[in-house]
């Protein structure tokens, strides 16, 4: 990771689940590579497609049980993004709080990383695509979409742009390592 | 399979599409019986609703019997009859286990979307905008439900097929409405729009209590069905200024509660309708907030002002610092369907409850364009329409 590029990125989510759920979830390596699927994979715009949806290899690197988990996510070789992920109980009856801490290696050319994020690639949207879905395998077990209903569309020409962020990030569920009952409730 | 499609403002037809699937375990696929048009479908429909695409499929308030049912589906079995609302929700995030379904955590799947527009996403609806999900709608020949544990509600025998379609949303809607404004004995509640979820409202605020409904709107027909099945009074907003006549009716206090059944598709008198119709066509502003304006302006001081009509994006004229200097408590919300339709099913078949007065027409879906001109323009003494399957 080049840390003269380097991006700092923070997100938090409030799952109605206990602290030890979540900590369980996030001290795998497995569930963790999941979790991070959006972001690990698909943080540089000079990757192919391919292995824009590559599972990252992650590495627990710190734990602090029951409310500190580090970790390095890896596709390849190559150092995806590193990270920490803080565990702490609501307020009464307001669930367990979940804040990312992220570190990545960006895209340092202005214009480059302007183009990403039309691509879909902003890796704060991918971030919190990657809360907002540990937050639903979580709570409700499965991850809300529509792709694949039917439709009467009669040309391609519209919301093109809408479509293809949508279209990314629901398909980057497809290959996940994981199954979309793990984790229900 | 047969389905209406939206093709652009004030223009639908029914189109021949794919077949829907399971695309999750808790999803579930239902072959409707019966549909209908809601006010809401309607801002859609006239291009109002921002996020709509062509070709989508429109209809929340459906009916059928199950054919389908995903892994963790395990409360539906296929020839189950069920009814389905416009909410899409969970029944596991903090706001599912508040009985709150419209403002599920995790039922869309364009939350991105709809946090740049509204800070936080609603729960996902059928039919509707892409801010809501885009999920396929209610008005085709099969549905797929998702989070059917939670949505797909039995439908108890003794209770039509009518009855139930009217239990999926107008009838929660109304019920929500009324429960917003606190109704205390002797309370007086005016109700704006006598369209189906006005007459709810009307419905509901009786059956909580209130001593007297005021139900406003335009249409006669309208107006006298609130007469005749409700006993309400009724104010005709075209012959006599709103606000006096209400604040007549008081003595001056003015209603107790007011609740904004109309939305954004208010018809204001005179030129300041004209200017507001005008301003909304050229795309200025999004809503046209003549009753909401005017709910405000009526309600007696430290009133409830209840808004069950859908708005989207911005609204001008809306008088806050008459709600503000007034002391108004402002209360708004999507219907939250589920758990409500069940209680309101259960009230059917008691005899409770039941507007089934309020369906005027029933066509084949094959008449759906005719359906929607007629239902826009109030047409034929049109107050609710369904669609056989």
């Amino acid at each position: 990771m080049d840390m003269l590029h380097s991006q700092k990125l923070t997100h938090a989510v409030t799952v109605q689940r206990s602290p030890e759920d979540l900590f369980t979830a996030w001290q795998n390596p497995r569930e963790v590579s999941g979790i991070l699927h959006h972001l690990s994979g698909r943080l540089r715009g000079d990757v192919e497609e391919s292995e824009a949806f590559a599972v990252p290899h992650v590495e627990i690197v710190g734990l602090d049980p029951p409310r500190r988990i580090e970790w390095l996510a890896r596709v390849g070789d190559e150092a995806r993004c590193r990270g920490a992920t803080e565990i702490t109980p609501g307020p009464p009856d307001r669930g367990t709080e979940v804040r990312v801490a992220v570190e990545i290696d960006a895209e340092s050319h202005l214009i480059k990383r302007a183009l990403e994020k039309l691509r879909g690639h902003d890796p704060v949207l991918l971030l919190r695509e990657d809360l907002r879905n540990f937050k639903q395998r979580m709570e409700a077990g499965e991850f809300p979409t529509t792709l694949g209903q039917p439709s009467g569309r009669r040309t391609f020409i519209g919301s093109r742009l809408l479509h293809a962020v949508q279209d990314r990030l629901q398909r980057a569920h497809e290959p996940a390592p994981r199954s979309a009952t793990d984790g229900a409730p | 399979m047969k389905a209406v499609c939206w093709h652009g403002p004030n223009e639908v037809g029914v189109e021949t599409v794919a077949d829907p699937s399971i695309l999750n375990p808790r999803d579930a696929i239902v072959r409707v019986t019966l549909a209908s048009i809601c006010g809401s479908d309607l801002h859609a429909y006239g291009g109002h609703l921002p996020g709509m695409e062509r070709g989508d499929i429109l209809g929340h308030e459906f009916c059928g019997r199950v054919v389908a049912t995903g892994a963790r589906v395990r409360n539906l079995a296929p020839g189950d009859r069920v009814v389905v609302g416009p909410v899409i929700a969970c029944g596991g995030c903090f706001f599912c286990a508040r009985r709150r379904w419209s403002l599920c955590d995790n039922s869309n799947p364009n939350a991105w979307l709809a946090e740049q527009a509204f800070g936080h996403s609603p729960a996902g609806s059928f039919g509707s905008s892409h801010l809501f999900g885009g999920y396929a709608g209610g008005l085709a020949e099969l549905v797929r439900v998702p989070f059917a544990d939670v949505g797909a509600i039995p439908i108890p025998d003794g209770v039509s097929d009518e009855q139930a379609v009217l239990a999926a949303d107008v009838l929660p809607a109304g019920m929500m409405a009324a429960e917003m404004c606190d109704i205390q004995p002797g309370d007086v509640v005016a109700v704006f729009g006598a369209g189906a979820v006005g007459h709810c409202a009307a419905l509901a605020a009786s059956l909580l209590g209130a001593e007297r409904v005021i139900v406003v709107d335009r249409v006669p027909e309208r107006l006298e069905a609130a007469l005749v099945h409700l006993q309400a009074e009724t104010v005709d907003f075209q012959r006599s200024d709103v606000v006096d006549a209400l604040k007549d009716l008081t003595a001056g206090r003015g209603p107790d509660a007011c609740i904004d059944a109309v939305g954004m598709e208010a018809r204001g008198p005179g030129l300041s309708g004209a200017y507001e119709r005008g301003k909304q066509a050229l795309g200025i502003e999004s809503n046209r907030p003549v009753a909401l304006e005017q709910a405000i302006l009526a309600c007696r001081k430290g009133g409830v002002v209840s808004v069950v009509g859908s708005y989207t994006g911005l609204a001008e004229k809306v008088p806050l610092g008459a709600a503000m200097s007034k002391g108004l408590t402002l209360r708004t919300a999507l219907e939250h369907g589920s758990g409500a339709i069940a209680a309101l099913l259960a009230a059917i078949g008691d005899r409770r409850a039941d507007p089934s007065y309020l369906v005027t027409h029933r066509l084949p879906l094959d008449d759906a364009a005719e359906g929607f001109r007629m239902f826009q323009e109030r047409a034929n003494e049109c107050i609710k329409l369904l669609f056989r399957l």
